[in-house]
């Protein structure tokens, strides 16, 4: 393969004869019953595509409207929630209205992070 | 001789006589449990992914395309499964600056340069590392160790290449007297 061959092929190929592992005598037997637990061992669980995709479909579908929607609005028209007044008039009371709706959006992010560890602790296998 | 036994088990294995699974197993144990003590450099744990190969192969055994020979689609299973294996839990490498030759005893000068190729093969980034096991280590040609590794040819020629040149400098500099002997 090379040009040469020079000291240190001699020794790394020396090498492969000076190591040589012999299994242990029940090795077979072990292979082959984790072979036949294998075979018996029902195929994993494939991941659901095709539950899967359409929601994809419809994130992705939902993310370019919305980005298209912001565009289109010029900045003066950028969009805002309106409130009813009575809730404005109390939150006002709490602080600024950046710091309620940064509030509302950790806990709206605390509540779905919980809802989605219960549901996977609850689909997990016992 | 173990082409045909293979070609052979297989058939038989896939027409749903799993005994003779273990003619595979027996024959190609000692090659798969070497390859993965070059791998690990530990017997069990050789002996354990040796195990989880075989049970990767026969899950597989369908996969495997007459083309090529039965023994390079397995060492091509067995050496992507120890890859895979060692990455999510790497051996333990001892940089080969730290490693202090043994001076106890009288040993010969070949035994001494034998062992530090090794440590200096053991501490190569992992790409090299495997380039050299497979190749010298475990003596295959380069078709079927770059099949093996699933990369084309001329790069594990450069992989090769690659490794030498760092060997050289890492036993150059622990004085095992390899540079510049040069035999054309």
């Amino acid at each position: 393969m090379t040009d040469h061959h020079d000291q240190l092929d001699e020794w790394l190929e020396s090498d492969a004869g000076a190591t040589d592992i012999v299994p242990s005598s029940g090795f077979t037997d072990r292979v082959m019953t984790a072979v036949r637990e294998s075979a018996v061992a029902p195929p994993p669980i494939p991941f659901p595509w095709l539950r899967v995709v359409p929601w994809i479909v419809v994130a992705i579908a939902l993310m370019g409207f919305s980005s298209l929607e912001v565009m289109r609005l010029s900045p003066s028209a950028s969009p805002e929630f309106d409130l009813p007044a009575a809730w404005q008039s109390r939150l006002q009371s709490v602080g600024s209205p950046d710091m309620v709706w940064l509030t509302l959006g950790i806990l709206l992010s605390l509540v779905t992070m919980t809802f989605a560890m219960r549901v996977g602790a609850w689909r997990r296998p016992r | 001789v173990t082409t045909t036994d293979d070609v052979a088990d297989v058939d038989r294995v896939l027409a749903g006589d799993l005994s003779a699974f273990e003619g595979i197993v027996r024959r190609w144990q000692r090659p798969l449990v070497n390859l993965a003590y070059r791998f690990c450099r530990d017997r069990s744990r050789a002996e354990d992914l040796a195990q989880e190969a075989f049970v990767l192969a026969y899950r597989n055994l369908k996969q495997w395309r007459h083309d090529a020979a039965f023994s390079t689609w397995l060492f091509a299973v067995a050496t992507n499964h120890y890859r895979s294996a060692l990455r999510r839990l790497p051996i333990p490498v001892v940089p080969l600056d730290s490693v202090a030759e043994p001076r106890a005893h009288v040993e010969t000068a070949d035994a001494d340069t034998g062992r530090a190729v090794r440590r200096a093969v053991d501490t190569l980034p992992a790409p090299y590392r495997e380039a050299v096991t497979l190749y010298y280590f475990q003596e295959m040609n380069v078709a079927a160790a770059a099949a093996s590794l699933a990369i084309p040819e001329g790069t594990l020629k450069a992989r090769l290449s690659r490794a030498r040149d760092l060997l050289r400098r890492k036993l150059g500099r622990h004085g095992a007297g390899l540079v510049g002997r040069t035999t054309p």
